[in-house]
């Protein structure tokens, strides 16, 4: 933009005006009140049964076309979430299933909501090796909460070695409870954790504020081409989920 | 999660939760805690005294900057071009501080900004003194101007912004920028003019 005489001036006049507005150091305020920020989110991210557990459990170890998935990026849009049951059936059909899910199960767990999860595969060198959606369903219960995750069988191909393999009707049910143990950076575990976590007993994540310990509970199976997995971090048993999954495959019945 | 939030993690086989493990978080942290750093000495001084002219007082300044510097630390891995760093701070600034503004209630003189600074050695000509309460006036009436015209100027002519910088952190089209600049101009040099007929 062409600037005249008093362009400059006022230039001229705004920065030596202001800069002589005195700065005080405020760094260590700010650099500590940023990480206090950052490990207050991750904790949160950490302890919820959130969208990003719906795709580790459904795709550990998973080779899918084209190569072994290494890591997965999910894009959802909570504000396009669906609240109304009824609708999970569309959410159903956009992630190409037909799955059987109940409005309440009879331990009182109710729906909330459901939404799509849109997901990339991604091999070691960053390729993206299949994308697919998936359904993930919110069930809940006082503060308690379950997520029940769908997608196609034929997409899945997990082996669901060292699980808890039980039978009903004819359907196999994986299940398995893994203790986390949540920690800040500088946090230094026992002798015991240490072999725990060598036995797969155990598993540390850094980064949090506070310890906290947590089990994450899961069970799965499949059923008619669909991919079913109920999973939560609510201090909830694998039996209570094992019967969650015998009401859904009496309900597809 | 945020709207469209992606989530990242990596799988191991044996692993169903994700999990962070010590090294990375601390190489992480490390490395997060260097960035924001050498951000901070880059860039504070310059958005501190934008943020006390927008804002019209060093308190409101103060929280504008922290909440901003908390945004920026949470996104900056979301930043794909660290070249447009500038820019994309002044954004999440300056619309941080129009949030800011609608809801404050009191306006500071611009006085009690620069109480601070000290004259330099006198000078007692007339000239001189005429020159004070020119720029005095100048400063007063940026900060009488509305909002978005106040961005405008302190962008354009004390952060130095392109028109099109300014568009990108205001979200306003080029033409609307441009608009606003003129009207500001215009607003000034009245103001300008009518004080030194005052004095003839």
């Amino acid at each position: 933009m062409k600037e005249d005489r008093l362009d400059q001036w006022i230039r001229e006049t705004v920065k030596e005006e202001s800069n002589k507005i005195s700065v005080p150091n405020q760094k260590e305020t700010i650099l500590t009140a940023c990480k206090m920020e950052k490990n207050r989110s991750r904790f949160q991210l950490k302890k919820a049964a959130a969208l990003v557990a719906v795709l580790c459990i459904l795709c550990t170890g998973t080779a899918l076309a084209g190569g072994k998935v290494v890591s997965l990026i999910g894009l959802s849009s909570p504000d396009k979430n669906v609240t109304k049951y009824e609708q999970t059936k569309d959410l159903e059909k956009k992630a190409g299933i037909d799955a059987v899910t109940v409005k309440q199960f009879k331990n009182g767990f109710q729906f909330t909501s459901a939404g799509i999860v849109d997901v990339a595969g991604k091999d070691e060198n960053e390729n993206t090796v299949e994308k697919y959606k998936e359904v993930s369903v919110e069930y809940g219960k006082g503060k308690q909460a379950v997520s029940l995750s769908l997608m196609s069988a034929a997409i899945h191909t997990d082996s669901y070695e060292k699980w808890t393999q039980t039978n009903y009707k004819d359907i196999l049910l994986y299940s398995t409870t893994d203790h986390y143990k949540f920690v800040p950076v500088d946090y230094e575990p026992t002798k015991e954790e240490l072999e725990a976590e060598k036995n797969g007993e155990l598993y540390l994540s850094y980064g949090t504020d506070e310890i906290e310990e947590e089990d994450y509970v899961s069970v799965c199976w499949e059923k008619d081409g669909v991919s079913y997995s109920l999973h939560t971090m609510n201090r909830i048993s694998e039996s209570i989920l094992i019967n969650m999954a015998e009401e859904l495959i009496e309900n597809g019945k | 999660m945020e709207e469209g939030t992606e989530s990242i993690m990596t799988v191991r086989p044996e692993v169903r939760f994700p999990v962070v493990e010590k090294e990375e978080c601390q190489t992480e942290k490390k490395m997060e805690s260097l960035v924001l750093d050498e951000l901070i000495d880059e860039y504070q001084p310059e958005a501190y005294r934008y943020s006390v002219l927008l804002m019209g007082n060093r308190e409101d300044a103060w929280d504008l900057l922290q909440e901003t510097w908390i945004q920026v630390y949470k996104k900056l891995s979301h930043l794909q071009d660290p070249s447009c760093f500038k820019s994309w701070f002044y954004r999440i600034l300056t619309r941080n501080g129009w949030r800011m503004k609608k809801k404050q209630k009191r306006e500071i003189p611009v006085e009690d900004i620069f109480e601070q600074y000290e004259p330099e050695k006198e000078d007692s000509s007339e000239e001189h003194f005429f020159q004070i309460e020119r720029r005095e006036l100048l400063m007063e009436q940026i900060n009488c101007l509305r909002p978005k015209l106040k961005t405008v100027v302190l962008l354009y002519y004390y952060n130095d912004f392109s028109i099109e910088e300014i568009s990108k952190i205001t979200g306003s089209p080029k033409a609307t920028v441009k608009s606003r600049l003129f009207q500001a101009r215009k607003q000034l040099k009245t103001a300008i003019e009518q004080d030194e007929d005052q004095w003839r």
